[in-house]
């Protein structure tokens, strides 16, 4: 008589059900699948938006210059350069990124970094930090690869390593990724030509450097760069049996992080190639375009022109086809990166929508003094930009909906710009389920990231409106 | 007999024609993106030698320029956009599928490919990218499940012909642009109704002989039976729902569950309907108190394409998703118009394009006035394939050039300007981007079919440009 636990088969299926159950209930409380559940996708966020600002605007405005606005706001106020721009931002600037000549280059770091628990995480984290506030995409892809790396090597020395502490790091570059030089709130700011800055006629520009160097932006900027990491170390738990390691549902790596961003292979065999192939394929054709894309950017920047949402973008595709090599692996990536752009494309149709509703109806002035009635503006704007900010993931679009209530207001502009800068960043690492989702990361139990989520955001929130204050 | 023997002489020649070149561009011919670059350096060195700017000074114009069409390339992307996630519903793809059920051989479905194509693009140039290579991957795939040999890539070559007469049809950009109140030549030329360019007879009878170079042309360059290339099998997977869909969007991770609330949200047909008919309440308000032809422009007509899709989908959850993939597939428009906003920015900076425009209108008189307008405006689009951004560029000196050579129409001069505008998008492969996306081919695939096309629709369109003048 052959028993139930006698039957080896079945309790091997017995334990890889449980194993099954176990992995489908880690799935089910992970924060990106739960977080993803309940948040409405920007589209419905932009939409409720809309029919805010229509409701608002009924006593002002008539019913046809309504319905005019809503299908066709993004014309009448002619947003459509700065649509493009913001686009571009995000495409761009994960094409500049994901390529095998960055990954090396975060492949030769990771090997310099300390391996210890402590030392992965706040590495991780400082790196995302730093690279973050230079541009969103080194620090938030960067930071993320380079944490998983650390994360492997800690493994290959026997080390545990608490991976939601390490990936919390990684994403912490979307708290300050809008407070450094490619800020989009100040990039739009900068722009004299009135191409992104769609206040320039009425508000003027704000000049990067001022911005850049303002106290209530670099004091807190480097404090978090510092201190923020080591708030992750010491929330990380120091017990073995406590500790969460990265799970292969999770692992982005397929080896290396050059090998993990070599996404292109040409069509042909090399000894096949025609004469197109060996065009597609011309290193020295990039080479001609970046030395006269170089040449471009040391004439505008040498003769004083400023740095704006335009030029940086210039400069992207610059970096980007240096980066990637063949030409046809930037074309590529440029393709593949339109998944970094999905939260505000379209939307912004509704968020251009919003903006004329409430411009047209002339109501930014009386948002403006309520801003201003609280007595404490600035604070003001980076409680409402976090409010807003999680509706709205893209902080160039949150600038165009709240940027005119700012001006209005009547507050100092640079630490109005900086305090909203950052209610975008801090709102955005509540929504960061929506960017590690474009890795494919499932990531850790949505509790656990909202204690470090509410954390930082305390963290954060008590030191900028502390400066907010003080400056 | 004789007629007979004639006629297969006439189709022989025709299909070894478009082998040749079909062959010939397989070879040569790069990505649409490296064709930018190069068409970028050519530019450059036709600046250098024929202006007085240097190198440096060229360069300089490429970084300027970037950003000169802007405006443009938005618009553009927009109506892409929005066309595409409209073609892609299922009402639309309903009425795609039962056309592509109609043929039953190589040459009817080549021909119903190519004259579905040419109503697209007399229509909207941005529902002939998407809408026609749809059509041409679903009568493929209807000829492939039929077990009938269908010449893919002239399917697809054929449905992209579909932008051959697009400028001069209801979404032509500057003959939108000029009818415009307050566009940016209005004092040169005053505004110019549609009805004196688009509905003009001579525009009329331009566009039937087009489409009449196209529909007999494409089905001619079939190729023999062993030259056939059907449709992907990838496509026909998909088709069948054994593949996965082009965007991998419901699959991500932030998407695998969705509260009630969350659904009751996305999947709400109220919701959507109701945005979809308050943008069109507006729509059918504007165009009842308005005349139609005065008010339509290409914000309008992406606005209507938008609330369209909206009420086309019936659901946010479908049209969300079909915005997801329809990105990706404008992608290179996004991308690329910018490199064609630094060769619009060589060009004009360094005085090219009125060095073009100037020697053109050197050597006109009243009859071969639009003739050179046409020729130019085709030479200008190879370099600024944007037919909108293209007159931006070019309408103040063409205009200007018009009232001073007497004995000349602005609205004539539209028209040929249209015609050359619209000619050699068979040799550029910038529009192709988004057909190729959909159909899943590469441009050396279909270009070698549309430059042939190039060269008998151009006799036609340069005939017709000549007529006008003479007759004019």
């Amino acid at each position: 008589m052959i028993t139930m636990a006698e039957d080896p088969t079945t309790a091997e299926d017995e334990r890889a059900v449980n194993a099954d159950g176990e992995a489908e209930d880690a799935l089910r409380t992970a924060f990106v699948p739960t977080f993803g559940k309940y948040f409405p996708e920007s589209l419905v966020g932009a939409l409720g938006l809309v029919v805010l600002a229509l409701v608002a605007t009924v006593p002002e405005l008539e019913p046809t210059t309504q319905l005019e606005l809503l299908g066709g706001g993004f014309y009448v106020y002619d947003l459509f350069a700065l649509h493009m721009l913001l686009l571009l931002y995000w495409i761009l600037s994960a094409a500049a990124v994901e390529s095998p000549r960055v990954g090396a280059a975060f492949d030769r770091l990771a090997t310099l970094l300390p391996t210890s628990q402590a030392g992965v995480i706040y590495a991780t984290a400082v790196v995302s930090l730093a690279l973050g506030w230079l541009n969103w995409a080194f620090g938030l892809i960067g930071g993320i690869l380079l944490g998983q790396r650390l994360c492997q090597r800690a493994h290959e020395d026997g080390v545990a390593v608490h991976y939601p502490s390490v990936l919390t790091g990684g994403l912490l570059a979307l708290v300050v990724a809008n407070q450094g030089p490619s800020s989009l709130g100040a990039l739009i700011a900068a722009d004299d030509t009135g191409l992104a800055n769609f206040m320039v006629d009425d508000v003027g520009t704000v000049g990067m450097s001022e911005f850049l160097s303002h106290p209530a932006n670099v004091a807190p900027t480097l404090l978090f760069v510092l201190t923020l990491p080591l708030l992750l170390v010491w929330l990380a738990p120091d017990d073995e049996d406590a500790i969460d390691s990265l799970e292969d549902r999770d692992r982005v790596l397929e080896g290396s992080i050059a090998e993990t961003l070599d996404h292109y292979a040409p069509v042909r065999d090399p000894v096949d190639w025609e004469p197109g192939d060996r065009l597609e394929n011309a290193e020295s054709l990039t080479w001609i375009i970046v030395a006269i894309g170089i040449a471009s950017l040391g004439w505008h920047f040498g003769t004083g022109g400023a740095l704006t949402l335009p030029w940086l973008a210039f400069g992207l595709v610059v970096v980007g086809l240096a980066v990637q090599g063949p030409p046809m692996a930037f074309r590529e990536k440029t393709e593949d990166a339109t998944r970094w752009a999905n939260h505000m494309a379209i939307p912004f149709l509704l968020y251009a929508a919003t903006f004329a509703l409430l411009m047209e109806a002339e109501l930014y002035a009386p948002l403006g003094e309520a801003l201003a009635a609280t007595g404490l503006p600035s604070v003001g704007a980076y409680v409402v930009a976090f409010a807003l900010g999680l509706l709205v993931p893209d902080p160039g679009s949150l600038w165009l909906l709240q940027g005119p209530a700012v001006a209005a207001a009547g507050i100092e502009e640079v630490p109005a710009l900086v305090a909203t800068m950052y209610g975008a960043g801090v709102s955005n690492l509540w929504l960061a389920f929506l960017f590690a989702s474009v890795l494919s990361i499932y990531g850790f139990d949505w509790r656990e990231f909202a204690t470090y989520a509410a954390a930082v955001t305390a963290y954060v929130s008590v030191v900028v409106v502390g400066l907010l204050l003080v400056f | 007999m004789s007629t007979i023997g004639s006629g297969e002489k006439v189709g022989r020649f025709f299909t070894q024609l478009g082998d040749v070149a079909s062959r010939l561009i397989k070879r040569y011919l790069p990505d649409a993106f490296i064709f930018a670059l190069l068409l970028t350096l050519l530019t450059m060195v036709i600046a250098v030698v024929v202006t007085d700017e240097g190198p440096v000074g060229v360069a300089t114009h490429w970084g300027e320029g970037f950003w000169e069409v802007i405006t443009f390339s938005t618009q553009a992307s927009l109506a892409l956009l929005t066309g595409w996630a409209l073609a892609d519903s299922p009402p639309i793809k309903r009425g795609l599928r039962r056309i592509a059920s109609i043929p039953s051989s190589q040459t009817q479905a080549i021909f119903v490919v190519a004259l579905c194509g040419q109503l697209f693009g007399l229509f909207h140039w941005g529902v002939v990218l998407v809408a026609g290579a749809i059509l041409a991957r679903e009568v493929g795939i209807a000829m492939a499940e039929k077990g009938i040999d269908v010449h893919y890539p002239l399917l697809v070559a054929a449905a992209y012909a579909g932008l051959l007469p697009w400028h001069q049809g209801l979404s032509g950009a500057a003959l939108l642009l000029v009818a415009t109140d307050g566009h940016f030549a209005e004092e040169t030329m005053g505004v110019i109704p549609v009805s004196e360019t688009i509905f003009h007879p001579i525009n009329l009878v331009m566009i039937a002989a087009i489409v009449a170079v196209v529909v007999v042309l494409m089905p001619l360059m079939a190729p023999d039976r062993e030259n056939v290339t059907t449709v992907p099998e990838e496509k026909l997977r998909a088709a069948r729902g054994e593949g996965a869909r082009d965007s991998d969007v419901g699959e991500r991770p932030h998407r695998l569950r969705d509260s009630r609330l969350k659904a009751a949200v996305l999947d709400s047909t109220l919701v959507c309907v109701g945005v979809g008919a308050a943008i069109w309440a507006y729509l059918i308000y504007l165009f009842s108190t308005q005349p139609f032809m005065d008010v339509l422009d290409i914000n309008v007509l992406i606005t209507a394409m938008f609330g369209l899709g909206f009420l086309a989908h019936m659901s946010l959850r479908s049209y969300i998703d079909v915005f997801h993939e329809a990105i990706r597939g404008a992608s290179q428009i996004i991308i690329q118009f910018q490199f064609y906003g630094g060769i619009m920015g060589i060009m004009v900076f360094s005085g090219l394009v009125e060095l073009i425009a100037t020697t053109a209108a050197q050597y006109a008189t009243d009859t071969t006035w639009y003739a050179l307008v046409f020729v130019s405006g085709g030479i200008v689009n190879f370099f600024v394939p944007s037919g909108g951004g293209q007159w931006v560029v070019m309408g103040e000196i063409y205009a200007s050039a018009t009232q001073s050579i007497e004995g000349t129409q602005m609205n004539y001069m539209m028209i040929a300007f249209a015609m050359g505008d619209q000619w050699t998008n068979m040799i550029q492969p910038f529009w192709a981007i988004p057909v190729l996306g959909i159909a899943g081919l590469t441009i050396r695939d279909m270009m070698g079919y549309v430059a042939v096309l190039f060269v008998f629709a151009g006799i036609v369109m340069g005939t017709g440009a000549i007529m006008i003048g003479v007759l004019g």
